[in-house]
C-alpha cells in the first residue's frame, strides 16, 4: 500500500458506513472494526494471495453480488459488502469442507472447521499435512533466498526444492517452519546442528571462556530467550552457564559481555579491512553473498553475522575508527525471523552508538540499523539509499591498534577518536536529552570529562542513570552554594587545556580526582568538588543521619560526611584498577566483601572517590550476579545532594 | 527481402507493384500447409508439384504457393489449381502428375479427384461452390488460401499495412481507439470484452511503458483457430499489434505462443525478420516517429496460462498461476506495467477496421456483437474444419449449411461450445442465434471457438467427465475451490459412468459447481461447472440412467454396455474371432458363435470387423 495517499472513501460493511483508505485492502479494514473474517493463508508480514478463499465476502452491487477475497480487494468510495450473507457462509463452510476432507488430521484445520460449523466433509478424503496456503515460499520469496517453491500443478501440488534435490539457497532461517500453519515443515536441532530439507546448518551456539567471565549477568540480562544462567560455586567462583542445546545463536550475550568472555562458533567477527567504504553487517539469512544475489559495489564489504543482536560497539565503533564511512546493519521482519527479538539488542546498540559518534565529531547517522523492504532487492535497495546518503569519513588516519568485543578493548578507540584534532565534539544533544544545562563562557563550568561518552557507551551494563547522576547531583550541590554551573563536555585527557579557550573567564570544577590532578598539571585553574564541599561544608548541613561506608584511605570523602554529621564506618580498601572497564575475579570478590561489610554495619551507601570506581561498582550491581544490594553507590557530591531540595533530577 | 520502407509513399509504390501479381488473380498452384495437411502429408504432396511444373515448363508462368490453413482440414492435402479455383481434396502425390498435366497446363478438370458433396453426392469442382466454403463469411480467413504467409509482397497486395499506415500517419491514437469502440469489436478469445474499451483504459493508464501482448495460448482442446492464422497469416497479427500500440502508447509487444505450435512459431519468425527488415517495425516506423517492436514467447505446456495473469507471470518467467484481478492489468499487468492483452483473432480483425472504418465493419453481426466468428467446427459433422461466419447466423446454418449435418444420417443431439468452459446446446435449440449474449444465455458461452458436435452415440454424462478432467490436469492449484473441488467432481463423474453413482451425486456436483463459480481465484476455476452444469440442465435423464438404471442411453460407458451377438443373424465367418484380442468370441465356423460378456473388455474390436451387423452394442 502506498503510504504517500491517505485518501478517504466511504464504503458499507455489514450495514455500517465507514470511511477507510481508498484502495486498503478490505480485511485491513474489517479488522480494525473488530469484524472477524477467516483466513489461512494471510499473513501480515507478506503480501496477500488470495488462494485459500476462505476470506469470501459478498460485495453488493445494483441488483448484483459480486465474491471477492477481502484480503486483496482494494476498497473504493461507495462499495458495500456483507461479511456473512447467507451466500457467504454457504461458500466458506463449502471451502473449509473441502479442506477438513484434504487434511482432516490438522489441529488448526479441525479447530478452524468446528468454529465454522463444518464437522464432515462430502469431499474426497486425504490425509495431507500441507494445505498449499503457499506462505512458506512467499515468506522465502520475500525475506530469504527463495530455496523453496510449490512444484507440479492441480491435485499434485507440492511444496518444495528445485527438483527434489538439497536446496542450495537455503539458509536454514527456518522462516518457512515458523509461519507454516499446520506445522508441515520439519526442523529439528541436535547437538548445535538445525536440520531442515535435509540439509543441516551449524547453529551458532555460544559458549562461556570461564576464566573470563566476571560473572557480571550482562548475558543473562540480554538474552532474548532467557538461557545464559550465572551459576555461583561454594568456593566464591561464579561465572555464566549457557546450554548449548538450547542455545538459539543469536550471539547478543557476545555484544553483551563487557569482558568478551563468550565466543560463538562458526561466526567470524573480524572486520573486513578497507577503508573508505561502507560496512554491511547483515544477518547472515539475508543471503546477500549467495550465487543469485547481485554484485555488491567495489566500496561495500560485507560481515555476516548469524544474527544481527550479535553485533557488538567494538565492531561499530571499531570499523568507523578504521576508516569506514559507516555502518549499516541489516536485520529482517520481525514475524518472520527465528530469532524474534535478537535484533531489538542491535537497533538500541546502534543508536547508541551513533550518538556517540556524532558527540565524537563523526556527524550523524553514519552507523543505522535498517530493516529491510520484504523482497529479495530490500537489503541492496536499504545498500543503495545509505549509499547516495553516506558522507566520506572525515578522519585523517585510521586506528591501528587491536580491537575484540571487550569493553576495555574499546576504550583506547575512543579516547583516540575523541583527541581527533580533525573532529569537533558535540555533546549539545546529549546534554538536552538529559536536561543538563550547557556551560557558557563566563560562567562558572563544571568538567564532565568523559561521562557522556561513558554513560553512552555503557548503557544498558548500568543500572539507572548512575552516571548522567552525578552531574545532577555536583550541579545541585554547587547551586546551593551559589555556583551556577554549566556542563563542559571534554574528551578524554587530551581536550582538557582547551577548555580555557572555550570558555574564557569561566571558573572550572571537576569532581574526578585523577582528572583534577591532569588538568592542574596542564595549567588550568580547577578545583575538585569534594575539596569544595570539604571547606564549605558548614553551609551544608542536614537534618538526615545516614551511615555511608568508605575506605578510609579517602579522607576528604570521609570527612566530608563526617562533617555532615552522618555516621562513618570503614571497610576495607577499594582495589586500584586504573581506567579499566572489566574487574578481575580478585577484585570482584574484594568488593563482595566491602559491601558485605558495609551492609552487616548497618550502611545504606557507599562512598567512592569518583566516576571510575563508580563504574566498576555499576558494572558489578547489577541483578542476576549481585543478589541485589540496597547499598548506594555515591559520590562525596551524591551524599551531599541527597537532602538536597534543589536536587532536579 | 525488401528493404527498408520509408514513407507511405514508398509503401504504395510497393503495393502497386505487388498487384500486378495479385495472388487471387495470378496463375498459381496453392498447397496448403497448415499443421493438419502437414500430418496429411502435404509435404510430399508439394514437393511432387514443384518438381513435376518443372519438368513440364512451367516453373516461371506458374506461382507454387505453400499457403497457411485453409480450413476444410478433414479435406487435405488440399491443392486449387487458381486463378479458376479447381478445387482437389486428398491429393496423393501419384495424382501430382496428371493435376499438373490436365488442370494447370490444360485447364481441365479431373473428375474423379475433385470433391463429393456428402449431402447430396454431387461433385462440386469449383471451390467457393463447395457449401463449406460457400456458406462462410470470410473476412478474416478468406485470403488464406491465396497467399504466401511468409512473402511480404503477397500481404502487401491483399492491403497488407494499409490499416497500419494510416492508423500511424493520418489518424491519433485516440481516434484509433474510438474507431474500434464503434466497431464493437469483443474479445475473440472467450472473455468478449469490449476491445475498444480496453485499449481505453490502458491508454489512460499512468506509466511510461506500456505492452501490447497477443495471447496465442489456445489452449481449448480441439481449437485451432489462432495456430491457422499464425500460420496462415502472420503479418496480419503483426499490423493488427502495431496498430493497437501505437493507439495505446506501448513500445513493447510480445506474442506468448503455446509451446506446440511449432510451425506457428517459425512463420511469425520469419514474419518479424521480413517486417523489421522493411522498417515496418523498429525505429520510427514509415517516419512517423513511433517505434515498436515484437517479440515472441513460448509457453510451457500449461492450459491456464491462456489466463492473462498467468500468461503475464509465465511471461515474466515465474510459474504460470493466476492472481487477483481486482486491478485490471490495464493498470498493472506485464512487469506491472499498464499492458492490453488481446487474443490473437482480436488482433486480426483490428486491421479491417481501421482500414474499411468501423460502420463497415459492424455491418455484419448481431445486435451485441459485431464482425465474424472463427469456429473450429469438430467432432460428429460431416464438415470439419474451421469456419468462419457472422455473428448472429444459426446453430442450425452451421451444422447444417456450412457443416453438412451429421455423417451416417445419425440424429443430433447437442454441440458444446466454448471449450472446457463452455456448455451443451441441445438440439431444440438449433435456432439459436450464435453470439456471445446468447450463448451465455443458455448456459454455455462463446469461448474460443471451439464448437463440438454431437450425436446420438455421444454420452453426455461422459462429456462432463472428459471436460472435468482435462481442467483437473490443467489447473494451476492455487486456489482451494478449484483445486479441491475438481478432484472431487471427478471422481463422482467417473462413478457416475462406472455404474456407482447415487441420486444425491447430482445435486452435490451442482453444489460444487456454484461453489467453484463463485470462490475460485479464475475463470479455469470460475467457469469448470458449465459442462457439468448445463449437461445436468439439459440431459438429466441421461445422469438418472446411469445411476439408477446403470445404463449408458448412447451406448458409450464402458463399463455400463454390453456386446452380443445377435444368433438370428450371426452366420459363423469367424471374423469376430479374429479381431478379438481377449479370445472371448468361441464358436465354429458356419455355427452361431457366442460372446462372453464376463470377459469381454468392450474395446468395440467385433463390431468393427462384422460385416453382417450381427454384434450390437448396448
Amino acid at each position: 500500500m502506498s503510504k504517500q495517499t491517505s485518501k478517504m472513501v466511504n464504503i458499507t460493511i455489514d450495514g455500517r458506513q465507514v470511511q477507510a483508505v481508498y484502495r486498503a485492502p478490505l480485511l485491513t479494514v474489517a479488522r480494525e472494526l473488530g469484524i472477524s473474517i477467516p483466513t489461512l493463508c494471510h499473513h501480515e508480514a507478506l503480501e496477500p494471495a488470495g488462494a485459500c478463499r476462505l476470506c469470501l465476502v459478498e460485495e453488493v452491487r445494483d441488483g448484483w453480488s459480486k465474491f471477492v477475497t477481502a484480503c486483496n480487494y482494494p476498497v473504493d468510495e461507495g462499495m458495500t459488502f456483507l461479511t456473512t450473507s447467507e451466500a457467504v457462509l454457504r461458500y466458506r463452510r463449502m471451502t473449509m469442507e473441502a479442506l477438513y476432507a484434504r487434511c482432516p488430521e490438522v489441529p488448526a484445520v479441525r479447530d478452524l472447521a468446528v468454529k465454522l460449523g463444518v464437522d464432515t466433509s462430502r469431499f474426497i478424503a486425504g490425509d495431507e499435512t500441507c494445505i498449499l496456503c503457499g506462505m512458506c515460499t512467499r515468506v522465502c520469496d520475500s525475506y530469504a533466498t527463495a530455496a523453496i517453491a510449490t512444484m507440479g500443478r492441480g491435485s499434485e501440488k507440492i511444496v518444495g526444492t528445485f527438483a527434489d534435490t538439497l536446496p542450495d539457497d537455503c539458509v536454514g532461517c527456518s522462516s518457512c517452519a515458523m509461519i507454516c500453519p499446520t506445522n508441515h515443515i520439519p526442523v529439528t536441532r541436535s547437538e548445535g546442528v538445525l536440520r531442515i530439507w535435509e540439509r543441516d546448518f551449524p547453529l551458532a551456539t555460544a559458549h562461556v571462556a570461564v576464566d573470563e567471565c566476571r560473572a557480571c549477568g550482562a548475558c543473562e540480562e540480554a538474552c532474548p530467550f532467557s538461557i545464559p544462567r550465572v551459576v555461583h560455586k561454594k568456593d566464591g567462583i561464579a561465572f555464566a552457564e549457557i546450554r548449548e542445546d538450547v542455545c538459539r545463536g543469536c550471539g547478543v550475550c557476545v555484544a553483551a559481555c563487557p569482558s568478551g568472555a563468550i565466543k560463538q562458533i562458526a561466526s567470524q567477527r573480524d572486520l573486513p579491512a578497507r577503508a573508505g567504504e561502507l560496512l554491511v553487517i547483515a544477518c547472515g539469512r539475508s543471503n546477500l553473498t549467495g550465487h543469485a544475489a547481485p554484485t555488491l559495489p567495489d566500496n561495500v564489504r560485507v560481515l555476516e553475522l548469524p544474527c544481527t543482536g550479535a553485533v557488538s560497539p567494538a565492531m561499530l565503533l571499531g570499523a568507523l575508527g578504521r576508516g569506514y564511512n559507516g555502518v549499516l546493519v541489516l536485520g529482517r521482519h520481525q514475524e518472520t525471523c527465528r530469532l524474534n527479538g535478537a535484533e531489538d539488542h542491535a537497533r538500541v546498540l546502534v543508536e547508541r552508538m551513533d550518538d556517540l559518534a556524532q558527540m565524537v565529531g563523526l556527524g550523524a547517522e553514519r552507523l543505522r540499523f535498517v530493516e529491510p523492504d520484504a523482497g529479495q532487492d530490500g537489503p541492496f535497495a536499504a545498500i543503495d539509499e545509505v549509499l547516495n546518503e553516506l558522507p566520506p569519513t572525515p578522519l585523517a588516519e585510521r586506528f591501528g591498534d587491536e580491537l575484540n568485543d571487550s569493553l576495555d578493548s574499546i576504550l583506547p578507540l575512543v579516547k583516540w577518536l575523541c583527541g581527533r584534532p580533525e573532529l569537533k565534539i558535540a555533546a549539545e544533544a546529549w546534554l538536552e536529552e538529559k536536561g543538563l544545562p550547557l556551560a557558557k563562557p563566563g560562567e562558572p563550568v563544571l568538567l564532565a570529562k568523559a561521562i557522556p561518552w561513558l554513560d553512552i557507551l555503557l548503557g544498558e551494563w548500568l543500572r539507572g542513570d548512575g552516571l548522567v547522576d552525578i552531574l545532577v547531583d555536583t550541579l545541585a550541590v554547587l547551586r546551593k552554594l551559589g555556583i551556577e554551573a554549566g556542563i563542559a563536555v571534554s574528551g578524554f585527557q587530551g581536550k582538557i587545556d582547551g577548555m580555557v579557550d572555550l570558555y574564557p573567564g569561566s571558573k572550572f570544577y571537576g569532581f574526578c580526582p585523577v582528572g583534577v590532578k591532569a588538568a592542574r598539571d596542564a595549567g588550568v585553574d580547577i578545583t575538585l568538588v569534594t575539596d569544595l564541599l570539604l571547606e564549605r561544608v558548614g553551609e551544608l548541613k542536614t537534618e538526615t543521619v545516614r551511615t555511608v561506608a568508605v575506605d578510609p584511605a579517602l579522607e576528604n570523602v570521609a570527612a566530608v560526611a563526617r562533617a555532615q554529621g552522618h555516621t562513618v564506618v570503614a571497610t576495607e580498601s577499594l582495589p586500584e584498577v586504573g581506567l579499566r572497564m572489566t574487574i578481575t575475579d580478585g577484585e570482584r570478590q574484594a568488593l563482595n566483601r566491602i559491601l558485605t561489610q558495609a551492609e552487616s554495619a548497618g550502611a545504606e551507601a557507599l562512598l567512592l572517590a569518583g566516576p571510575r570506581q563508580l563504574i566498576q561498582y555499576l558494572l558489578l550491581g547489577r541483578e542476576g550476579a549481585w543478589r541485589g544490594t540496597h547499598i548506594r553507590p555515591l559520590l562525596a557530591s551524591g551524599l551531599v545532594a541527597a537532602d538536597l531540595a534543589e536536587r532536579q533530577v | 527481402m525488401i528493404g527498408r520502407i520509408t514513407d507511405a509513399a514508398a509503401l504504395e509504390n510497393l503495393r502497386a507493384e505487388a498487384i500486378v501479381d495479385h495472388p487471387e488473380r495470378r496463375r498459381s498452384v496453392t498447397v496448403c500447409g497448415g499443421t493438419g495437411c502437414q500430418a496429411a502429408g502435404c509435404a510430399e504432396v508439394g514437393e511432387a508439384l514443384r518438381a513435376e511444373l518443372a519438368a513440364q515448363g512451367l516453373t516461371d508462368t506458374v506461382k507454387l504457393v505453400v499457403t497457411g490453413c485453409n480450413g476444410f482440414c478433414e479435406q487435405g492435402p488440399i491443392v486449387v489449381v487458381r486463378p479458376d479455383d479447381v478445387f482437389y481434396p486428398k491429393v496423393k502425390v501419384a495424382d501430382v502428375k496428371e493435376i499438373v498435366g490436365t488442370t494447370v497446363a490444360g485447364g481441365e478438370i479431373i473428375e474423379r479427384l475433385l470433391y463429393r458433396n456428402p449431402v447430396d453426392g454431387e461433385l462440386i469442382a469449383h471451390e467457393q461452390q463447395i457449401p463449406f466454403y460457400g456458406e462462410q463469411t470470410r473476412r478474416i480467413f478468406g485470403q488464406n488460401g491465396y497467399i504466401d504467409p511468409v512473402n511480404l509482397t503477397d500481404y502487401l497486395a491483399i492491403d497488407g499495412y494499409a490499416a497500419m499506415s494510416k492508423a500511424l500517419l493520418d489518424m491519433k491514437p485516440d481516434e484509433v481507439i474510438e474507431e474500434v469502440v464503434a466497431s464493437g469489436l469483443r474479445g475473440r478469445g472467450g472473455g468478449g470484452f469490449l476491445a475498444g474499451r480496453k485499449w481505453r483504459s490502458c491508454r489512460a493508464a499512468a506509466g511510461e511503458h506500456k505492452y501490447v501482448i497477443c495471447n496465442a495460448d489456445e489452449g481449448d482442446p480441439g481449437a485451432f483457430m489462432d495456430r491457422s492464422l499464425l500460420e496462415g497469416n502472420p503479418h496480419g497479427i503483426i499490423e493488427g499489434l502495431i496498430i493497437g500500440a501505437w493507439a495505446i502508447g506501448a513500445d513493447e509487444g510480445f506474442v506468448y505462443v503455446r509451446h506446440e505450435y511449432p510451425l506457428a512459431v517459425k512463420r511469425l519468425e520469419e514474419a518479424l525478420e521480413q517486417a523489421r527488415a522493411a522498417g515496418l517495425l523498429g525505429d520510427d516506423i514509415l517516419g512517423s516517429g513511433f517505434s515498436f517492436d515484437i517479440r515472441i514467447s513460448r509457453g510451457g505446456g500449461a492450459f491456464v496460462c491462456g489466463e492473462s495473469t498467468a500468461l503475464m507471470a509465465s511471461l515474466e518467467g515465474q510459474a504460470g498461476e493466476p492472481r487477483a484481478k481486482y486491478v485490471h492489468t490495464v493498470e498493472q499487468g506485464l512487469f506491472d506495467r499498464p499492458t492490453t492483452l488481446n487474443n490473437v483473432e482480436t488482433w486480426a480483425n483490428v486491421p479491417p477496421i481501421i482500414l474499411g472504418g468501423a460502420a463497415e465493419y459492424a455491418s455484419i453481426g448481431s445486435e451485441g456483437s459485431k464482425g465474424t466468428k472463427i469456429f473450429s467446427l469438430v467432432g460428429q459433422i460431416n464438415n470439419t474444419g474451421l469456419v468462419e461466419v457472422p455473428m448472429g447466423i444459426t446453430l442450425r446454418e452451421i451444422v447444417y449449411g456450412v457443416g453438412g449435418g451429421i455423417p451416417g444420417g445419425r440424429k443430433f443431439k447437442a454441440v458444446q461450445t466454448g471449450g472446457p468452459s463452455g456448455g451443451c446446446i441441445p438440439e431444440g435449440m438449433l435456432g439459436l442465434e450464435v453470439d456471445f449474449q446468447k450463448l451465455t444465455e443458455v448456459g454455455s458461452m462463446m469461448g474460443s471457438g471451439g464448437m463440438i458436435v454431437m450425436d446420438e452415440t455421444t454420452c453426455m454424462v461422459d462429456v462432463a467427465r472428459y471436460f472435468i478432467a482435462f481442467l483437473k490436469e490443467e489447473s494451476c492449484g492455487k486456489c482451494v475451490p478449484c483445486r479441491e473441488g475438481l478432484k472431487t467432481a471427478l471422481d463422482i463423474l467417473t462413478r457416475i459412468t462406472e455404474g456407482r453413482g447415487v441420486l444425491e451425486d447430482i445435486d452435490l456436483l451442482l453444489e460444487i459447481g456454484d461453489w467453484m463459480s463463485a470462490s475460485s481465484l479464475c475463470a479455469l476455476g470460475g467457469s469448470a461447472a458449465n459442462p457439468v452444469a448445463s449437461t445436468i440442465r439439459y440431459f438429466r435423464d441421461e445422469y438418472e440412467a446411469h445411476i439408477v438404471e446403470r445404463r449408458c442411453p448412447a451406448g458409450a460407458c464402458r463399463e455400463l454396455i454390453t456386446y452380443s451377438i445377435d444368433p438370428e443373424i450371426c452366420n459363423g465367418c469367424h471374423a469376430c474371432v479374429k479381431a478379438c484380442p481377449e479370445a472371448c468370441i468361441t464358436g465354429e465356423t458356419r455355427h452361431v458363435h457366442n460372446l462372453d460378456a464376463d470377459s469381454c473388455i468392450k474395446c468395440g474390436a467385433c463390431l468393427s470387423a462384422c460385416r453382417h451387423h450381427a454384434i450390437s452394442r448396448k
